[in-house]
């Protein structure tokens, strides 16, 4: 578990595609306050701030002219970003928590402007929100900004998708009746 | 597995998931020949049919609560082994993450699937969720499982 989160870890502290390091660890931050779980220490963007508080606390409760607002302030980019940051995060902050093992401190953001953006091949508004590369799925609903559909693609691979837990199922899961409720 | 999914899911208010997982959940157990009963996740005197079903879904709800408590895992441990406790909440984490990213970008449901599981929906509370209504239909049939399966190997 430990290089994945050191990758995560790593893969937010550097600047992205629309926020600096800085930014993106704050935006971190930012979800943990909103879980009472950090007090937040960084400057956003008001409109920021708020998505990042909705989407930690009751995300169902974004809808989509909240969305249309946010990106028409700060830009899809930026906001795709966001996304990615705040949920991440809480996903971590979740694992750590349920296995008792604390809230990991956040990274040192890495120094430097956002990186040029390069084209997005297919990228076009569909039936999402936001315009995404395929069809309304989680993997690609993060595909405007590949850098981190790839950061969270990685989490739900081991998390989710890993071979290895299935295995563990198998394992451990007990009688043949227990079995298939996995499968 | 797919019961922690769906728990969370349910406890994040997340319609996509809670749909999507809710029919992976019945098509295994159709399969296997067993019955399964959602109705556990919010209603604790129900027995899932699962075993550890009743420590699972305790587990899926404290990953959804402000303070995620490591109890209900150890008690999922007790029942189903270590190994299978590590694996619950890392799918419960995983999926508080995933219930974010789709209601942040507004991913709509399938409406055929909605309409096959309203009733298990609408006995589930999900039917009030406020992106419940947020669905689409596919333009060939069979093209979200092909892209799933492509996207996954």
């Amino acid at each position: 578990m430990e290089p994945l989160f050191s990758k995560t870890w790593s893969g937010i502290a550097v600047p992205g595609w629309g926020w600096t390091g800085s930014e993106r660890v704050a935006i971190a931050a930012a979800a943990r306050e909103a879980r009472g779980l950090a007090s937040f220490r960084g400057v956003l963007p008001d409109e920021a701030l708020h998505a990042v508080e909705t989407i930690a606390r009751e995300p169902a409760t974004v809808d989509e002219s909240m969305v249309r607002d946010v990106v028409g302030k700060i830009g899809l980019v930026r906001y795709v970003e966001l996304v990615a940051v705040a949920s991440i995060v809480i996903g971590i902050d979740t694992m750590t928590s349920l296995l008792g093992l604390g809230i990991e401190t956040l990274p040192e953001p890495t120094g430097g402007a956002p990186v040029k953006n390069s084209r997005v091949r297919n990228l076009r508004p569909r039936k999402a929100w936001v315009p995404t590369t395929g069809l309304p799925l989680p993997r690609l609903a993060l595909s405007a900004v590949p850098p981190v559909q790839e950061l969270a693609n990685q989490i739900l691979d081991r998390l989710y998708m890993d071979p290895t837990n299935h295995a563990k199922w198998k394992q451990s899961a007990g009688s043949p009746r227990s079995r298939w409720k996995w499968w | 597995m797919e019961v922690v999914v769906v728990t969370v899911s349910h406890g994040n208010k997340c319609f996509y998931c809670t749909l999507g997982h809710l029919v992976a959940l019945q098509m295994t157990a159709n399969r296997k020949g067993f019955m399964v009963e959602p109705i556990a996740i919010v209603d604790p005197e129900t027995d899932s049919g699962i075993p550890g079903g009743r420590e699972l879904i305790a587990l899926a709800q404290s990953a959804v609560s402000i303070s995620p408590d490591p109890a209900p895992v150890a008690r999922v441990a007790a029942v189903l082994g270590e190994e299978a406790a590590v694996t619950a909440a890392e799918v419960a984490s995983a999926f508080m993450m995933i219930n974010r990213i789709v209601e942040a970008t507004g991913q709509p449901a399938l409406t055929k699937q909605s309409e096959r599981m309203q009733p298990a929906l609408e006995r589930l509370g999900a039917m009030d969720f406020p992106h419940s209504g947020l669905t689409t239909t596919l333009d060939k049939p069979g093209t979200l499982k092909r892209v799933a399966s492509r996207l996954k190997a």
